[in-house]
């Protein structure tokens, strides 16, 4: 069944892994690297680690973890199940790396002995990611490896349910996929509204709780969540009696989606071809232009109509400013979505849980746990950019002084980001009117820290500059690099964001001023973002694209 | 050797090859030109069994590579224009997994002399994410010829070879045909097909537009009294318009 060329490739690749491994610890600097991403790692591990069992200790804690997952897990299954069957195309359960696609697609192997190893590398993966659940959840030690099987089988059934949903729609007509499709959505979206319904014409008040009582004890509620309890039952089973027979409830339903697939046997090749190709250009993408760009959606020529006014040429800011403000109009979208997802769900998320608080809680925290999602949005999307050596290159052959270079490209993606996150916060400030001096004041303060968040990547980068590098096993140096450039960013963002504090507090604390506050703090940000300026001009003067590291 | 009878392929409202009949017999090179989107990768990956056919025959050696697809990969090397390999692996590692995919257990002599042909052999224990892309494109076809396939399929082959492999590569092209091995290589660069095809298979918008041997070719276009070289040959076919009115400037 399992051809054995592909055993011994999976040797070789772990084999590789631990020679990638063992080079990376001869040398002084590659064991720093190393040294430095598996404290990291031991120091996360360990903190939640030791947090669950803090929590353990509590029963009161204890019972709150069981209770949210006795509420949540049943409905964040069903939400996938519903997702998968209705909208899902499945593809990314069958991925081929490049490698794998090149030697075994016209090589002579059967596609149920592909889909084997498919499948088996799949596990080993859910087994490994499983182990860090296991961890988190173990509220008992003794428990940590029914929690660990139960995680891994709950992870294995969303992925072969996503398989077999992708396998039946290559093997379905396309017309009768999407009526079978369109039923299901609306069978699964009647069941939410009746369950839904019910719930709101039973409870009055805002009692979070009582909603989830009453919907899941709702006829509709139990249709819907019941097959997803056997997963929650198995995942907090409290000793090995109670959790066998729902785990071998939890197997059986895996091994009979693992017969449909092979059953099946519809993997197709041309289909896990060119999704590979599609992950391979996205990889390129990721190493040349940063994770951001490279998950950008499919542009077409209706960008072309987003046009922002050619500036002055101000000494050759202009040109380099117009060329970044346009690239970033024009593929602000997903910009737009994701800080407005940000918003949302924080403000939404804290109002509910500050339900039965003082209304302060809700009317002050929210919005501000708002603009701190935003804010730490922002931060991910300046970092995930990634600097871009090549364009590095080309601006460097522009016939303008660096100074103009370094503020021109500086400023351009700042500009755009603050005015979408300006408009975020005067949305806020209408729905929470109560603050809204203090959130408008904060809106002034968008662009300087823009300015600094980017300013700092761009110092990082010229001094230093890596590209995010295709992940090969074993090769912990390389993300022990991309570990300490972080922290190092982190800790120049710290330390800029300290004296910004000091300067901000006796405004906000004594005199309760929001202007004051603002004031000082933009009056420290911006003599901070004006800093950069000259460091950022002698690192790109020196920076020299035939020698940088590419990794 | 290889033989495709109306091999079509459609993607919903796209056809991107139409009834294209040829054949490969044992010792001959076809090469397949054409301008982009013409199906000349299409046609290849369909012959190495990736992607199905909407309707027609592809077979290797007899063998139907819908049908029976494992007899027929078994007899056949697909040589893609990106080399991807395992990064991880050394280029040993490489040969020893491909003799495993074909069931070869005598296979080092025959590794090592391919080694030393591509000039591989200093290189064997190096991992592929060292290697010069040249190298890796060494490393693909050293895997490729492994297992002495009848049927050999190159796409673009000599993207990235230094002059000294692009030689190796026709020599070994060559020496594979001559052996019995019936070669279909795709290409943009026309000397190249010049040089080394003895066949020639035009393709323009998935249709068929020549088939014959290089020498019939030449001769059809030598009828109009000009010097015909591929290039003019390509264009007479794919752009007639257009090569029309270069012969009438140069009048």
């Amino acid at each position: 069944m399992f051809h054995p060329a592909l055993w011994k490739l999976m040797r070789f690749q772990w084999r590789g892994g631990f020679r990638q491994l063992g080079r990376s610890l001869r040398t002084w600097r590659g064991l720093f690297f190393v040294g430095f991403i598996v404290a990291m790692s031991l120091y996360g591990l360990g903190s939640v680690y030791l947090a669950s069992r803090v929590g353990s200790q509590a029963p009161q804690v204890s019972d709150v973890l069981i209770k949210m997952q006795n509420d949540f897990l049943p409905l964040g299954l069903f939400a996938f199940t519903f997702y998968t069957l209705v909208f899902s195309t499945g593809e990314a359960t069958v991925y081929f790396t490049a490698s794998e696609a090149a030697f075994l697609f016209p090589a002579p192997i059967t596609r149920k002995q592909l889909l084997a190893y498919l499948l088996l590398k799949s596990l080993l993966g859910i087994a490994g990611i499983s182990l860090f659940f296991g961890v988190f959840m173990s509220h008992q030690f003794a428990m940590a490896i029914p929690r660990w099987l139960a995680v891994v089988m709950t992870l294995s059934f969303l992925q072969l349910l996503t398989m077999n949903v992708s396998f039946l729609r290559q093997i379905l007509e396309e017309k009768l996929s999407v009526v079978i499709r369109r039923l299901l959505g609306l069978a699964f979206s009647i069941l939410v509204f009746v369950a839904v319904t019910q719930t709101v014409q039973s409870v009055h008040g805002h009692d979070f709780d009582a909603y989830m009582k009453v919907f899941q004890q709702s006829t509709a509620g139990k249709l819907m969540l019941a097959p997803f309890h056997v997963f929650v039952r198995a995942l907090v089973a409290p000793d090995w009696q109670t959790f066998i027979p729902y785990a071998a409830i939890l197997f059986a339903v895996d091994l009979a989606l693992l017969v449909l697939a092979f059953r099946l046997d519809a993997l197709s090749l041309e289909a896990a071809l060119a999704i590979s190709e599609k992950m391979t250009e996205r990889l390129k993408m990721i190493q040349s232009k940063g994770a951001w760009q490279a998950f950008e959606s499919k542009r077409d020529s209706s960008i072309a109509q987003r046009k922002i006014a050619q500036l002055p040429y101000w000494g050759g800011i202009g040109p380099v400013l117009w060329q970044r403000m346009t690239t970033t109009f024009r593929s602000s979208n997903r910009l737009l979505w994701v800080l407005a997802g940000a918003v949302t769900i924080a403000a939404v998320l804290v109002f509910m849980v500050a339900r039965s608080g003082p209304d302060s809680a809700r009317t002050v925290v929210a919005p501000f746990v708002g603009m701190g999602a935003m804010a730490y949005m922002s931060f991910l999307i300046c970092l995930t950019l990634q600097n871009d050596i090549e364009r590095v290159g080309y601006l460097k052959s522009l016939p303008i002084q660096p100074i103009s270079v370094v503020i021109g490209d500086m400023i351009g993606f700042p500009i755009l980001l603050s005015v979408i996150q300006s408009l975020f916060i005067v949305v806020l400030a209408c729905c929470f009117t109560s603050i809204a001096p203090w959130l408008l004041c904060g809106a002034l303060l968008t662009l300087p820290l823009n300015l600094l968040l980017f300013g700092i990547d761009k110092l990082v980068f010229y001094i230093y500059p890596t590209r995010m590098a295709k992940g090969a096993p074993g090769d912990f140096q390389n993300s022990g690099k991309q570990m300490i450039f972080m922290t190092l960013k982190m800790l120049m963002l710290g330390a800029a964001a300290f004296f910004v504090i000091i300067a901000a507090l006796p405004g906000a604390l004594a005199l309760q001023s929001p202007v004051v506050a603002v004031a000082c703090a933009g009056f420290v940000l911006v003599i901070e973002c004006a800093a950069l300026v000259p460091l950022l001009m002698i690192a790109y003067d020196r920076f020299d694209p035939s020698t940088t590291i590419v990794q | 050797m290889i033989r495709v009878e109306g091999y079509e392929k459609s993607y919903r409202n796209t056809v991107a090859v139409r009834g294209l009949t040829f054949d490969v017999a044992a010792g001959s090179v076809l090469g397949v030109v054409g301008p982009n989107g013409a199906g000349k990768t299409t046609t290849m990956r369909a012959l190495a069994g990736i992607i199905p056919p909407s309707q027609g025959r592809l077979s290797v050696e007899g063998f139907d590579i819908v049908d029976d697809p494992i007899a027929a990969k078994s007899r056949l090397a697909f040589i893609p224009d990106e080399p991807q390999l395992f990064d991880v692996l050394t280029v040993w590692e490489h040969l020893e997994f491909t003799a495993s995919v074909y069931r070869m257990t005598n296979y080092a002599d025959d590794a090592e002399r391919l080694l030393e042909k591509f000039e591989l052999t200093e290189k064997r224990n190096t991992i592929a994410q060292e290697l010069s892309r040249g190298m890796r494109q060494k490393v693909a076809i050293c895997c490729a010829y492994l297992h002495n396939p009848v049927a050999i399929i190159f796409d673009e082959p000599l993207t990235g070879l230094d002059p000294r492999g692009i030689r190796t590569l026709k020599s070994s092209i060559r020496e594979r045909a001559a052996a019995g091995a019936a070669v279909m290589v795709s290409s943009h660069l026309l000397d190249l097909i010049d040089d080394l095809c003895s066949h020639l298979l035009i393709l323009h918008r998935g249709e068929c537009l020549f088939q014959g041997t290089i020498a019939e070719a030449k001769s059809r276009m030598e009828t109009a009294g000009t010097d015909t070289s591929l290039e003019d040959i390509f264009f007479q076919f794919t752009e007639p318009g257009v090569e029309a009115v270069s012969d009438a400037t140069k009048e």
